[in-house]
């Protein structure tokens, strides 16, 4: 009877290892193919160290929207979000050096996520409406400051030369290990992403569990702000001074994030979420280096390649969908 | 009760702008200049509502406008002046078309679907552009005027009008936002309708598209920017509700549209910031949407 | 089997009503340690609902709990659990998105968690531990519930059940998804937790597992309880005549169809449904109401909707009988006078935010057409208020949301958008679910009047005494095939309905 049993469960996991040995290893081929359709300047150690330091920043602010996509939420305003964290770790951190930049970024994260959260739930609206009216406060915000600024003589908070090591090499990467780590705990290891994922999956049956879904929504919104606030330190650090957008210039960057998730959770069944985001991102990342090297530009080409990889991705997760679409 | 809101907030502002800003505000230039800003959007969202109405989402219009507007800017410096309606709007259908299809055969939502096109379009721009602006005939910079515009606004009004009030295609339409599988189950074709729908999106995206180069005299990579968002506004400002169904009137279009406008237009009289003015619309769009989701509920709470 | 154990849980008066459907009334029971208690009783007989209230799924309308001598109040299925009592509903209640060990303990996770975060180990070691030491067939932990089959969907369910280590297990329906070797296994596990003086509250169709198993057996009818009895000594015949045999209450106008020389409207040949429906075949005769019962999962509903053309059958036709033409979509039943009026009416019948006139006319659109495609309000309008009143449709007017209007009127609504059509061939599905007395006497009324205008009617319906009361014939379904067609003219006994459908 043991036996019996057994046989089926090892079935299953050895199953599972070898997709994941296949999708890295048609990764790694389409990446040599490419290496010799650039004349080998793909994968150089410098063009790959180029590709994973692109993908760092998106890589945080996408494991920040996991928390809320899992629940159905499309949040418009963390590209706006993602400015006004920015410049408020900049300010914090010229007055407190590197941890000034990393909690700041944190604070400014969470507290506008769950801004964002009480306003979503509490109205009821659809969130990306919701988000996107969000945005418009936001930018408003952000130019704000930046015409203070103005007036006073002034630009918005410029790092100069200081706290840069964090946006570069070595460090960007290396943030990932344990931006990494906290995800997986977050989002596998606690009720908090547990019930998220939950809520996510199945309202009904997650209701009768004893979970009540919009403080479970709210908390991923938290925990959401956490790592856009995150990415959003390593940001200013990387370009040094960020300066407030408006007319809703800001909405675009979620897109790379976006497409990223829905990558992620089309390989769901194969890798974890968490990880299939970083995969997601980095082939991005590697995906726009990879045209720019063979000549075709980004703003152009590039966004009409990632408009309709978002496109393609959706589809192939919509497959055998038999619900009403909106 | 949910009628008279829209048009109470447009009068509360008419009244509010005329003590700020006094008689500088009721000026018939400044009158002309709003109705100028604000029939652009009007244009938009004789196409848009059909969309809303079915409870989903165009976020593509404006790059369907700014795609239009160049391709029949380049057609009209080859082939002639002629050509620029009928080359947007039946670049503007086919754009629609694409939409309309993904969304209806392939059931992406239509939030990712529109979003990830405008972006595209807007990727597509400058490799028609080839980097410079391209200029349009001086002929066609009389046709912004609110001479030309107000006749062409009147017509499409009783034609968009008739189609979404008075026929077939405007009560289906207004039936898959109310409840799509009532909708199919009585027969509705419901993909058709929506395909329809996103036609007339980016038929109206071509023809305001139009109207956008007489303005501008030419296309750069910035035209039409947002314009989807503005339109959206003018609609939900209406008290439209997001979810679209039966309570959708075209008239709120209108008010909406000039409701934004007059308050746009005070706002900066009043010396407010174009910043703070996007500030002021993101509350207002959520405060309405908030006000109009809870009025058109009706007793019970909707299905969530 | 003379053990006189102490009472662990009794419900004194409960009653439950949803809208106007009286689903328990008055039930009084007591329960006693280590023993298996089985609940028996037709569809609808209240069986899932009273056992729902005690797991804290329903709220209560009228009574009260004792557990042990405490009062019993349970908020939730979570606060029940916590009380020691725990349920495995009829239907699916895994999160699809979850694992195997996520979903047995989810919501009970801080069991693991040191600091919040969870040992995901001792979570999994936990959930082996219980497959292990409850003797049930593992399931790979690491699965994710959407890629279960349901037998293996359900013995987690139970495991889940019994990780909260409860006084009392109830069971709603679990066996009938059950392999030969599971039900072994299960009936083995039942007698050594009532040996442990567990009480396990067991509903099942299946009437010799019940008297296999079970110590005592209450049947429930109508919501209301008919009796206990031991079930030592009792017999399936027994059993089925208690549960079977109530008065007719109602009236349902029944007139006998014109047979004589009455042709079929539609032919079924042979459809499957992969999982749901197994080669039925029938015909649909002009004038006639044809009742299609069985057990809710025994594939009913779905015939319905094939029928109309919303779900594709993978094998068989459905065929206009008199121009032999195959219908296999909707716009063509549509078209071809086929009108349907499905089983959940808000969601898939109605727009419950829109008004009556916009519902009502929904349906008959093409008739309003006019020139340039114009949709005259007037003629609308004016259709609207005919229907209203001659469905007598309670309403302040024709421009009343729907969702102001009772269950009732609701349904007249759904019925009057339909019947007002040129007809041929109406398909009801449960067209009395939710609707008060007064209003499903009109409704079997209207079933009457259009069988007289030659309209072949299918009744689809989880209560017998309503395909008794209307039906010409009866067909009757089980586990997705026909299992008998029963004509009135044989008389239809309720008892060897019955005895087909479980």
């Amino acid at each position: 009877m043991a036996g019996a049993a057994a046989n089926p469960l090892l079935e299953r996991f050895g199953q599972k290892r070898m997709q994941q040995v296949l999708v890295l290893a048609g990764l790694l081929l389409v990446f040599i193919i490419i290496h010799f359709a650039t004349g080998g300047r793909f994968l150089t150690k410098r063009n790959l160290g180029i590709i994973v330091s692109h993908a760092v920043i998106p890589t945080f602010i996408t494991w920040g929207l996991v928390f809320s996509f899992t629940s159905g939420m499309i949040d418009l305003s963390i590209g706006s979000i993602v400015v006004l964290a920015s410049n408020f770790a900049g300010i914090m951190g010229l007055k407190f050096g590197y941890a000034g930049l990393l909690l700041g970024g944190l604070a400014a994260g969470v507290a506008l996520q769950a801004l964002n959260g009480v306003v979503f739930l509490k109205t009821k609206i659809p969130p990306w409406v919701a988000g996107l009216g969000m945005a418009m406060i936001y930018e408003s915000i952000g130019a704000f400051y930046s015409n203070m600024a103005v007036r006073r003589g002034e630009m918005v908070v410029s790092l100069g030369s200081q706290l840069r090591g964090l946006g570069q090499l070595p460090f960007n990467v290396l943030m990932l290990v344990p931006g990494l780590i906290a995800v997986y705990i977050l989002f596998c290891r606690t009720s908090i992403g547990l019930n998220v994922r939950a809520v996510g999956s199945d309202l009904r049956v997650t209701k009768e569990m004893g979970i009540n879904p919009n403080r479970a929504k709210f908390l991923g919104m938290v925990v959401c702000g956490i790592f856009i606030g995150l990415g959003s330190a390593i940001n200013e650090s990387y370009v040094g001074q960020l300066l407030p957008r408006t007319g809703l210039t800001t909405v675009a960057t979620i897109f790379q994030p976006l497409t990223a998730v829905l990558i992620a959770s089309s390989m769901g069944a194969i890798f974890n979420l968490v990880i299939g985001v970083v995969i997601g991102t980095i082939s991005l990342s590697a995906l726009f280096n990879a045209l720019t090297l063979l000549g075709v530009p980004s703003g152009t080409w590039q966004e009409v390649v990632l408009g309709i990889l978002v496109i393609a991705v959706t589809v192939v997760s919509m497959r055998g969908e038999e619900g009403v679409v909106k | 009760m949910e009628h008279i809101i829209p048009f109470a907030g447009l009068v509360c502002l008419l009244l509010l702008f005329t003590v700020l800003v006094g008689s500088k505000f009721w000026r018939p230039y400044n009158l002309r200049s709003i109705l100028n800003q604000t029939v652009l959007y009007m244009f938009g969202g004789l196409g848009l509502i059909f969309v809303i109405a079915q409870g989903s989402i165009d976020l593509s219009q404006g790059a369907v406008l700014a795609l239009t507007a160049t391709i029949s800017a380049i057609l009209v410096n080859k082939y002639g002046l002629w050509l620029i309606f009928p080359a947007a709007i039946l670049t503007g259908a086919l754009f629609g078309l694409l939409n309309g299809v993904i969304i209806s055969k392939l059931k992406v939502p239509s939030v990712t679907c529109t979003l990830a096109f405008s972006i595209a379009y807007r990727g597509l721009l400058p490799v028609f552009t080839r980097g410079g602006p391209i200029y349009v005939p001086f002929k066609l910079f009389d046709l912004y005027n609110f001479k030309n515009m107000f006749p062409v606004l009147v017509l499409l009004t009783l034609i968009f009008g008739y189609l979404f009030e008075y026929t077939k295609l405007g009560y289906y339409t207004k039936a898959v936002g109310e409840n799509e599988i009532k909708a199919r189950n009585s027969g509705v074709p419901v993909e058709r309708v929506k395909i329809i729908s996103y036609v007339l999106c980016g038929i109206m995206a071509g023809i305001a598209g139009v109207f956008t180069l007489s303005r501008v005299g030419g296309v750069d990579v910035s035209i039409g920017n947002f314009f989807e968002l503005e339109v959206m506004l003018a609609i939900f400002t209406g008290g439209v509700p997001v979810t679209g169904g039966m309570s959708t009137r075209i008239y709120r279009l209108f008010v909406g549209a000039l409701t934004i406008g007059v308050l746009v237009n005070g706002l900066t009289l009043y010396g407010v910031s174009a910043a703070l003015a996007e500030g002021l619309k993101g509350l207002m769009l959520i405060g309405l949407v908030f006000i109009t989701a809870r009025f058109t509920m009706g007793r019970e709470a909707a299905a969530a | 089997m003379s053990r006189e154990n102490a009472c662990v849980l009794k419900v004194e008066g409960l009653c439950k009503n949803f809208g106007p459907t009286r689903a328990v009334a008055d039930v009084s029971l007591e329960f006693r340690a280590g023993e298996v208690h089985g609940l028996i009783g037709e569809n609808g007989s209240g069986k899932s609902t009273l056992m729902g209230m005690v797991a804290g799924i329903h709220s209560r309308d009228k009574g009260r709990m004792f557990k042990g001598n405490q009062l019993y109040d349970p908020e939730s299925p979570a606060h029940a659990n916590e009380q020691g009592i725990s349920m495995v509903v009829q239907e699916l209640g895994l999160v699809d998105g979850l694992t195997v060990a996520e979903n047995i303990f989810l919501g009970k996770t801080e069991q693991f968690a040191q600091r919040g975060v969870i040992n995901l180990r001792k979570m999994r070691a936990a959930a082996e531990e219980a497959f292990a030491a409850w003797g049930i067939t593992p399931v790979p932990l690491d699965a994710l519930a959407r890629s279960l089959t349901v037998e293996e969907k359900k013995l987690v369910e139970l495991v889940r059940a019994l990780s909260v280590d409860p006084d009392v297990l109830i069971l709603d329906e679990i066996t009938a998804a059950f392999s030969h070797n599971n039900r072994a296994l299960l009936y083995d596990l039942l007698v050594k937790l009532r040996d442990q003086g567990k009480l396990i509250l067991f509903v099942s169709h299946n009437l010799p597992e019940i008297l296999e198993l079970c110590d005592r057996i209450t049947v429930l009818k109508d919501g209301e309880k008919v009796t206990t009895i031991a079930a030592e000594g009792a017999t399936e015949d027994q059993l089925k005549r208690l549960m079977v045999g109530r008065e007719v209450k109602e009236t349902y106008f029944y007139t006998p169809a014109q047979t004589t020389g009455s042709k079929p409207v539609l032919t079924v040949d042979g459809i499957s449904v992969d999982g749901m429906l197994h080669n039925v075949s029938f015909e649909l005769r002009r004038g006639e109401v044809l009742g299609v019962g069985g057990l809710s999962d025994s594939g009913i509903h779905e015939l319905g909707r094939v029928l109309f053309g919303l779900s594709k059958p993978d094998q068989g036709k459905v065929i206009l009988t008199e121009t032999g033409e195959v219908i296999d979509s909707l716009r063509k039943a549509i078209d071809r006078g086929i009108a349907y009026v499905p089983k959940d009416r808000d969601t898939e019948a109605l727009m419950v935010r829109a008004t009556i006139e916009d519902n009502l006319c929904l349906p008959s659109t093409d008739s309003f057409v006019g020139r340039l495609g114009f949709l005259s309000p007037r003629k609308r309008k004016a259709f609207a208020r005919e229907q209203l009143a001659a469905f007598e449709i309670k309403a302040s007017g024709i421009r009343q949301a729907v969702n102001q209007l009772s269950g009732g009127n609701r349904q007249k609504v759904s019925l009057a958008s339909w019947l007002s059509r040129p007809n041929r061939i109406l398909i009801l599905d449960s067209p009395t679910r939710g609707v008060d007395v007064g209003i499903t006497a009109n409704i079997y009324k209207l079933i009457a009047e259009v069988k007289k205008q030659g309209i072949g009617i299918l009744l689809i319906s989880d209560e017998l005494p309503e395909l008794i009361g209307c039906s010409d014939r009866i067909l009757i379904m089980k586990n997705g095939a026909v299992a008998k067609v029963f004509e009135r003219a044989e008389g239809f006994g309720e008892h060897s309905i019955v005895q087909v459908m479980i």
